[in-house]
C-alpha cells in the first residue's frame, strides 16, 4: 500500500461539524442504504452480527430479538458439513481472543432445512456467510439459495485463516477477482467480499473484489497468530496457528477500512474489535457505511439494544442529526 | 438447545455479598442475584463479567456450588467456588462486597438425579473446582424425600486443598476423602478410593457423577465403562461464550466423526458419549 493511492481530502468538502443547533436522541437517524444490484438494503441502523460469532441465530434468543440486527450473518455454510478443527479451538491472548473453529457447519442441505426458517422467523434479511473449497463449491451454495426468501445476498468467505482453501483464495487479488466473478456469473444477488488481513496489500484485494461485481467488501477477518507453551514446545491450540479477533486488533482494523474506503467506490463493512459505540462511529468516520460486531458478542450477547440508543445520544451530543453525515469525515492533515 | 438455557438472562443488578479467602488460592463468591438464583440447577453454570475494560476480554464460566437461603423458589444469592489461577481469577480476588457484578446464567443443562435402588448407591466424585456442582446436586437431594442413596468421595492432593469438604459434612451428606500423601481419608488418588466403594455394591445397582481435574475425569470414565455403571462425568472446558455461539468449547464424539458443544449439550456428559481423549 502506498500512500499515493489514497485520495487527498477534498478542501471544499464543508467541515463534518454541523451548525449550531440542539438536537435530541430521538431525531437522530441511524439509517443505511447500501446500493447492490437487487436494489438498496434499506437499514434502520448499521450493526450486523461478524459471521462465526453469531451462530445461526437462536444462540441468541434468550438475550434478544436476533431481528434487532440490522440484518443477521449466520455463520459460514460450505456445500457439505464441515465437522471443524480439533480442540483446543480457543484461547483468550491480550485483550483477544484466538481460536482455531474451522468452519464447523451442517453444510448447505442442512442450513436450508433446518437454520434458514429459523432465521426467517427473526424477520431481518439474512447475508449468507458462504465458504468453500473451490469455485464451484462458492457458485453451487449462492445459486441453492439465492431465490430463498429473507435471503439478502450472501457474504463470501474468502479469507478464513484456520482452513487453506479459503485463505488461498484471500491472498492473491486476481483469484479474489476470479471467485468474485465466478459467483458474480450466476446471481444478481448481493455479493459482500470478506476480505483477510493477512495479506500486504488490503486494497489490491478490495480493488479485485470491486471490479469482479462485488457490492460490498467487509473487514477484517482475523489476523493470524499463535499463542505457545514453551515448556512443551506445543500450541495452546489444537492447530499450530490460529485467528486473532478482539480490540486487540482494532486499531488494525480500523486503519484497513480507512484505506480501503479510499481506494474503492463501493460500500464498506467495518469489523474488527468493536466493543462499544464509540468504535462504531471511529469506522464510520474513516469510511465504513455498515459494521459487524463479532467477539463482543461473547461479553455482551444484548449490547446492541443499548448501543442503538448510545450511538443517538452520542450523535445528539456533537450535534449530528444522522449518521449518514458523519461518513468517511476523517480528516488526514 | 434446552429449555433451561432459552431462559438465560443477563441478571441486572447484582451485587457482592461475599468474597471469602478460603486459603490455598481458593475463593468463596456469593452474589445476590435474585432473579438468576432460583433458576439454577445443579450442573449449571454462570459467566462472570471480570473486567468492564478489554483485558480480561472475556468471561470466565463457573459451576454454581450453591442457591440460598435454598435452592429453588425464594433462592436470592448464588454462591461459586474458584482458584485464582490467571488473569481473570487474579481480577476476581478483587472483588469487594457492596460492588455490582455482572453474570450471564443459569447456562448448561442441570445434571441429572440418577435412580438407584434402595441398596445401591449413587456415587460423587470430586476434585478441586469440580466439588462445586457435587454440592449443588446434594442440596437437591437432600430436599428429596425420596433421593437415591448418595455419597461424597473428594481427592485432593493434600488435606489443605480439600476445598469444600466441610460443606458437605455440615449438609449431613456420607462423604469420604482421599489424599495423595495421606494427610486425611484414604492415601492415594479418588478413582482407586472410587473403585473400593463401587466394591461394596450390589452389581447393577451403582451410578455415578464425576467432576474433577482431566486426568481423574479420564480415569472416572474408564473405570464406569468397565463396570458398566451409569455415570456422568461434567467438564469444564474453556468456553468464550457459554451459550452455544461460538463453537469453542467442543468435545468429539467417541467415533471422532464430529464435535459436540460442552456448554448447551453438556457440560454433563454420560461416559458413554465421552471419547477416550477428551
Amino acid at each position: 500500500m502506498t500512500m499515493s493511492r489514497l485520495r487527498s481530502p477534498d478542501p471544499t468538502a464543508a467541515d463534518a461539524r454541523p451548525a449550531n443547533r440542539t438536537i435530541s436522541p430521538a431525531e437522530v437517524d441511524l439509517s443505511v442504504e447500501i446500493p447492490t444490484r437487487r436494489g438498496p438494503w434499506r437499514w434502520s441502523h448499521p450493526i450486523l452480527p461478524a459471521s462465526g460469532t453469531f451462530g445461526y441465530g437462536e444462540e441468541f434468543e434468550p438475550f434478544l430479538p436476533p431481528g434487532t440486527f440490522a440484518a443477521i450473518v449466520p455463520k459460514s455454510i460450505s456445500l457439505e458439513p464441515r465437522p471443524g478443527n480439533p480442540p483446543p479451538r480457543c484461547i483468550e491472548t491480550p485483550a483477544g481472543l484466538l481460536n482455531s473453529i474451522g468452519l464447523q457447519n451442517p453444510g448447505l442441505e442442512a442450513f436450508r432445512a433446518r437454520n434458514l426458517p429459523q432465521l426467517r422467523r427473526y424477520g431481518a434479511p439474512i447475508v449468507v456467510n458462504v465458504v468453500g473449497r473451490s469455485i464451484e463449491d462458492y457458485q453451487q451454495v449462492v445459486e441453492s439459495l439465492h431465490e430463498e426468501e429473507g435471503v439478502a445476498g450472501f457474504e463470501l468467505n474468502v479469507s478464513c485463516p484456520n482452513v487453506k482453501e479459503g485463505l488461498q483464495f484471500g491472498l492473491d487479488p486476481e483469484a479474489t477477482g476470479q471467485l468474485i466473478a465466478a459467483v458474480r456469473s450466476v446471481t444478481d444477488a448481493a455479493l459482500v467480499a470478506k476480505l483477510t488481513p493477512n495479506v500486504t496489500d488490503i486494497v489490491e484485494q478490495a480493488q479485485a473484489a470491486e471490479a469482479a461485481g462485488a457490492d460490498v467488501v467487509s473487514l477484517v477477518n482475523t489476523l493470524r497468530g499463535m499463542a505457545i507453551d514453551w515448556r512443551t514446545g506445543r500450541s495452546r491450540l489444537g492447530l499450530p496457528t490460529g485467528g486473532l479477533s478482539g480490540p486487540a486488533i482494532r486499531p488494525v482494523a480500523l486503519r484497513m477500512v480507512y484505506e480501503v474506503a479510499q481506494g474503492v467506490s463501493i460500500p464498506v463493512c467495518g469489523i474488527g474489535g468493536i466493543t462499544d459505540p464509540e468504535h462504531v462511529l471511529d469506522f464510520v468516520v474513516v469510511g465504513a457505511s455498515i459494521v459487524q460486531v463479532g467477539t463482543h458478542l461473547y461479553r455482551d450477547p444484548a449490547c446492541l439494544v443499548e448501543w442503538l440508543d448510545r450511538l443517538r445520544v452520542l450523535l445528539a451530543a456533537e450535534g449530528h442529526s444522522r449518521l449518514s453525515d458523519l461518513r468517511g469525515t476523517f480528516r488526514a492533515g | 438447545m434446552s429449555r433451561a438455557t432459552r431462559e438465560v438472562r443477563t441478571v441486572e443488578p447484582s451485587t457482592i455479598t461475599r468474597n471469602e479467602d478460603l486459603g490455598e488460592g481458593w475463593f468463596l463468591l456469593e452474589v445476590h442475584a435474585p432473579s438468576l438464583a432460583p433458576r439454577v440447577r445443579a450442573g449449571q453454570f454462570v459467566q462472570v463479567k471480570v473486567s468492564e475494560g478489554d483485558d480480561p476480554l472475556i468471561r470466565r464460566p463457573f459451576s454454581v456450588s450453591d442457591v440460598l437461603p435454598e435452592p429453588g423458589d425464594g433462592a436470592e444469592r448464588i454462591q461459586i467456588l474458584y482458584q485464582v489461577v490467571g488473569p481473570g481469577t487474579r481480577r476476581m480476588q478483587r472483588f469487594r462486597p457492596e460492588e455490582p457484578v455482572d453474570l450471564l446464567g443459569p447456562l448448561g443443562n442441570p445434571l441429572p438425579h440418577p435412580e438407584v435402588p434402595s441398596n445401591g448407591l449413587l456415587l460423587l466424585v470430586g476434585g478441586g473446582i469440580g466439588v462445586a456442582p457435587l454440592h449443588m446436586l446434594c442440596r437437591e437431594l437432600a430436599a428429596r424425600a425420596d433421593a437415591p442413596p448418595h455419597k461424597v468421595l473428594l481427592g485432593a492432593r493434600r488435606r489443605s486443598l480439600l476445598v469444600g469438604w466441610e460443606a458437605f459434612e455440615r449438609l449431613g451428606v456420607d462423604t469420604e476423602v482421599s489424599t495423595d500423601d495421606g494427610s486425611a481419608g484414604h492415601a492415594g488418588n479418588v478413582v482407586e478410593l472410587a473403585r473400593r466403594v463401587l466394591d461394596t455394591v450390589p452389581a447393577g445397582a451403582a451410578a455415578g457423577i464425576g467432576c474433577g481435574p482431566h486426568g481423574m475425569n479420564v480415569a472416572l470414565r474408564d473405570l464406569s465403562l468397565e463396570r458398566e455403571i451409569p455415570f456422568w462425568i461434567s467438564l469444564e472446558n474453556y468456553m468464550p461464550c457459554g451459550f452455544g455461539a461460538c463453537f469453542g468449547c467442543v468435545i468429539p464424539t467417541p467415533d471422532g466423526s464430529r464435535y459436540r458443544r460442552v456448554c448447551v449439550e453438556g457440560p454433563a456428559f454420560p461416559t458413554s458419549e465421552l471419547p477416550a481423549v477428551f
